[in-house]
């Protein structure tokens, strides 16, 4: 069998499985080695689960022979964010504070030692029960904080694309095997473009579903008024199958949604001419969304979009066109609150969420505390990595006697306006267009030391989480390479009303039918 | 308290090691440092909330697609002891383990 099975689509793959003309066993043996001669550069995984994988797909194939009917995913090697938590396989959360104590006292935190979940994710369960085989926890920002995957205290993931670049984050470890052609698929949570940021950056399609579509029992919890799992796949067709196995209703998770689930794949291939496409005409101006404070300098992020950003998403929307779409401007006046919004909002339920850290029950323990008090902040100041302490104390503040009303409340009060100007749009329009993010992947290390110039590369996803609507990020043509700077991938943003992530679907396969990125994949050197 | 004046450093020092405290987060001094300054910009950019007019708008907690259903109070099975207890750094007595707490302030 020849490798490159593994740049299938998935549903390709798993009709190659399910008719027998290659087995799951094989598919996973050249899975693995891709991931040991290509990921050492990459650090997409933070542990492979090569033994388990290898007999969940015997356990495919022997289904087979039996003759019984296999899954929408047979055979297919999929990653998993390391926010899910996988029984009896390592979860970190990206974390220090879920390593389990060290005996051997090991200088650099080992993923490996990661907590044991008791249970899977309801999501990792439906992907199991799909026949899909599950090859390894992916990198991921700590507690998935993070816009570049540079806060994994173990290693960051790096762009396949250029590897002195970031894939983006918190879901950088998924979009990098997706890219890298380390696995067909990826789950990846998004709590303010955690799906869609790493998508856009790497060049893979990446969906953040309506907020309740899939289910986030088993998730290990950010912003749980934010957080939602979606799937990365390197085309539509394929995210909307994976999409199509983890949506629906879970009686273990309270805020999922009953609503009958679409068919996206039947959608992709779907005509969308007369669809109504609403374009922000104030997401391409000069400093949207920036504003220092007084003498302070702006942000670096903060200028604005990259013009080879624009050209590429204007590009897209005039192909949108092209294809029997009608352009309609729309506007989105408070979604350049949205930065202030989301800092408010996620720091405030993060500090709450990331509470249950406290050196008892599971994970790090620190040494040493001779009260219970100690013990917490011990095991807690040594266990969080910084931007995570950021948040959490960021988030103590604005819920703290006195600041509540101006900061916590307020924001609250904002986050309806934004609801407001996307429900006011999608009276006129049926999907809204954007970029995902204002610049392509920045070089590793550019920000580490400035958490806002970070927080605004979050500009054009944090509406759509904030709103709760769903929302995919789809290629578009890479920007050029100029100045030693290689060509690196755009992606182009379509949003939606609550649970028409079909109509994205339809969309967004239309433009890969036409996109200049159709099959492009980057150039991975191996060991 | 009311949020500092317009101009003046949104945070100070102390106000940060108490929030740490608040936390549970035992910091060195260098990070409380650090974070002060961290947190002043970040405040700072988050004070632009402070231009809209909210009067009357009310807050969204979460966003309801639709009414959630509650489940039947009935009970179900729930983690085995032992493996509730599997992954606690320290256990004692069939229970986690902690230092002694009740004399503590």
């Amino acid at each position: 069998m020849d490798a490159t099975v593994l740049d299938r689509s998935i549903p390709e793959l798993a009709g190659l499985v399910t008719r027998g003309e290659v087995s799951a066993e094989e598919v996973t043996k050249a899975c693995l080695d891709r991931i040991t001669r290509r990921d050492g550069a990459l650090g997409a995984f933070l542990t492979v689960q090569a033994e388990e994988a290898l007999q969940a797909a015997r356990a495919v194939d022997q289904k087979r022979a039996r003759g019984e009917a296999l899954g929408p995913l047979a055979g297919v090697p999929i990653g998993i964010k390391d926010a899910l938590c996988t029984r009896d396989a390592p979860t970190t959360a990206g974390s220090r504070i879920l390593l389990r104590p060290s005996s051997t006292g090991e200088a650099t935190p080992d993923p490996r030692r990661g907590f044991r979940p008791p249970y899977d994710a309801t999501v990792v369960a439906r992907l199991r029960e799909a026949d899909a085989v599950l090859v390894g926890k992916t990198n991921m920002d700590e507690f998935a904080m993070g816009s570049s995957n540079e806060n994994s205290a173990f290693f960051p993931a790096k762009n396949p694309w250029d590897p002195s670049r970031i894939p983006g984050g918190s879901s950088g470890g998924s979009a990098v095997a997706v890219a890298a052609g380390l696995a067909l698929g990826a789950l990846g949570s998004d709590t303010g473009g955690s799906i869609r940021q790493p998508a856009a950056l790497t060049g893979t399609v990446g969906i953040k579903p309506t907020y309740g579509r899939v289910s986030r029992y088993g998730l290990i919890a950010f912003a749980s008024s934010l957080d939602q799992v979606g799937p990365f796949a390197a085309d539509v067709r394929s995210a909307a199958r994976l999409l199509g196995v983890i949506a629906g209703r879970d009686p273990h998770d309270q805020t999922s949604l009953g609503a009958p689930v679409a068919a996206y794949e039947e959608a992709c291939g779907r005509d969308v001419r007369g669809m109504r496409i609403g374009v922000p005409e104030e997401y391409f101006a000069k400093g949207f969304g920036a504003k220092g404070a007084e003498g302070d300098p702006m942000p670096q992020a903060s200028t604005g979009i990259q013009p080879a950003v624009e050209k590429s998403v204007r590009e897209a929307l005039a192909g949108l066109a092209s294809l029997g779409c009608e352009l309609r401007p729309v506007r989105l006046p408070h979604t350049r609150y949205a930065v202030a919004t989301y800092y408010v909002l996620a720091t405030a339920e993060a500090s709450s969420n990331l509470s249950r850290y406290d050196g008892v029950r599971f994970g790090a323990r620190a040494e040493g505390a001779e009260s219970l008090g100690a013990l917490y902040a011990k095991t807690r100041g040594e266990g969080f990595g910084r931007e995570v302490a950021r948040r959490i104390v960021l988030g103590t503040y604005v819920l703290s006697s006195g600041y509540y009303d101006a900061y916590y409340l307020r924001a609250q009060r904002v986050r309806t306006l934004i609801r407001r100007d996307f429900e006011e749009a999608f009276r006129e329009v049926d999907v809204i267009a954007a970029p995902v993010s204002p610049t392509v992947a920045f070089p590793l290390g550019e920000r580490v030391d400035d958490p806002l110039a970070m927080y605004l590369a979050d500009i054009y996803t944090l509406p759509a989480s904030l709103a709760g609507v769903p929302a995919l990020s789809v290629p578009c043509a890479p920007t050029p390479a100029e100045n030693g700077v290689p060509s690196l991938p755009v992606g182009l943003q379509l949003v939606g009303p609550p649970l028409e992530e079909a109509r994205l679907c339809a969309l967004a396969a239309a433009w890969e039918g036409i996109s200049p990125a159709r099959g492009l994949r980057p150039k991975v050197s191996e060991a | 308290m009311p949020p500092a004046p317009e101009g003046s450093a949104p945070i100070a020092e102390d106000e940060v090691r108490s929030l740490a405290r608040l936390a549970n987060l035992d910091l060195p001094d260098a990070e409380i440092r650090r974070l002060t300054g961290d947190l002043g910009r970040i405040l700072a950019y988050v004070r632009q909330l402070e231009e809209l007019d909210v009067t009357g708008i009310e807050p969204t907690a979460y966003v309801a697609i639709e009414r959630a259903e509650l489940r039947a109070d009935e009970p179900h099975e729930s983690l085995p002891h032992e493996i509730a207890l599997r992954e606690a750094p320290r256990t004692s007595m069939d229970g986690f383990a902690v230092p002694g707490f009740v004399e503590e302030d």
